[in-house]
């Protein structure tokens, strides 16, 4: 996982880098708080950031402000690391938006505990974040597949009823058939949208993605 | 390519355990026992206490007491690492002092010497444990 580091300190950024690659992560690295910035203020951020409190630039408690109120700011894990130490500045820290606060120096396994922390509250978000999506897609689609339903039924109906008044004459209305034709797929359609489950995409244009009812629902797909 | 930082003098050979300016127990839990992570980790605590103790005593000629806060502070970051207790706590009293007066910069001259004292005495210490893994190695 890419982990953000903004520190200015050389030893302790090494420290931090040799740790992270170590434990089996990336580091990300800024030596001020304006290049931390620049990085945190982008969607695609590391989600896990450990911020210096006082460096050149933004410091570290600011940076934990401004990140809150980004769009994806409540998606963020951040730790505020300080040679500070008093009990002031831990409540400070923390109610300038970080999660957790770790004081200089300190010991690798205590970091490690920390970040561990971090990856299991991020974990979590994530499991969090996907059990709503399903939530709303699936509700999305049942009732979607509902309301079509209904009007769908008429219209097959009356396509039906046409045709068959058009047999007592002459030859069947190619365009009712058609018409009858692209009204059965809609109702296939609906009915793979009533089964859907989970939450799954498919590439649509121009890197959009879309629901993919056929893997989305308990039911493979129809062409 | 960084330069090589500039290698302080070797320190009093007769110096004992007690007197060594950083505690090698809790260093150990800080940084791990790898010698040669340890040793570049001391090059750059060279490169930058060179650097920010000239800030400071720039600072200081200037009268710049928030640059002299946070040099001291960032020093303070870096040493605290190596469980350096004398030069922590020389770097926190740059961090905390009140005015920047000529009287004063004694400390600066202070954390000078126990910076070099420090990290001589750094080297030496990986050097002996360079020098026991090699002899464990051709045993």
């Amino acid at each position: 996982m890419k982990i953000l580091i903004a520190e200015d300190d050389a030893v302790s950024r090494k420290l931090l880098e040799s740790n992270l690659h170590r434990w089996g992560h990336e580091a990300v690295s800024c030596k001020d708080g304006d290049q931390a910035w620049a990085y945190l203020e982008q969607p695609d951020t590391p989600r896990l950031a450990i911020l210096d409190w006082m460096m050149p630039g933004i410091e570290g408690p600011e940076l934990c402000r401004r990140a809150r109120e980004l769009r994806h700011g409540s998606l963020l894990y951040l730790i505020l690391l300080t040679a500070k130490g008093d009990e002031a500045d831990l409540v400070q820290g923390l109610q300038a938006g970080a999660d957790d606060y770790v004081t200089k120096p300190f010991s690798r396994e205590e970091m490690r505990a920390r970040m561990g922390v971090g990856l299991r509250f991020l974990e979590l978000q994530e499991r969090l974040i996907e059990a709503e999506r399903n939530r709303v897609v699936v509700q999305a689609a049942g009732a979607a597949a509902h309301e079509i339903n209904q009007p769908l039924t008429v219209l097959m109906g009356t396509a039906q009823l046409l045709q068959m008044r058009a047999e007592k004459g002459a030859e069947p209305n190619p365009a009712i058939t058609e018409m009858y034709n692209a009204a059965e797929r809609i109702r296939e359609i609906v009915q793979q949208m009533g089964k859907v489950r989970t939450y799954a995409t498919r590439p649509y244009i121009e890197g959009i993605d879309i629901v993919d009812f056929g893997v989305g629902s308990d039911e493979p797909e129809t062409e | 390519m960084d330069e090589e930082p500039e290698r302080p003098e070797r320190i009093d050979p007769f110096l004992t355990e007690s007197d060594l300016p950083f505690d090698k127990e809790a260093m150990a839990v800080q940084l791990g026992k790898d010698p040669g992570f340890i040793r570049e980790l001391v090059d750059l605590l060279c490169q930058d206490t060179a650097d920010m103790l000239d800030q400071i005593e720039e600072a200081f000629r200037e009268g710049d007491i928030e640059r002299v806060h946070r040099a001291g502070h960032r020093l303070k970051g870096s040493v605290s690492h190596f469980a350096a207790t004398r030069a922590t706590d020389l770097a926190w009293q740059l961090e905390v002092l009140q005015v920047c007066e000529a009287g004063e910069s004694s400390t600066v001259s202070d954390l000078r010497e126990e910076m070099k004292t420090l990290t001589s005495s750094l080297y030496r210490f990986l050097d002996e444990r360079d020098a026991e893994a090699q002899q464990e190695g051709s045993l």
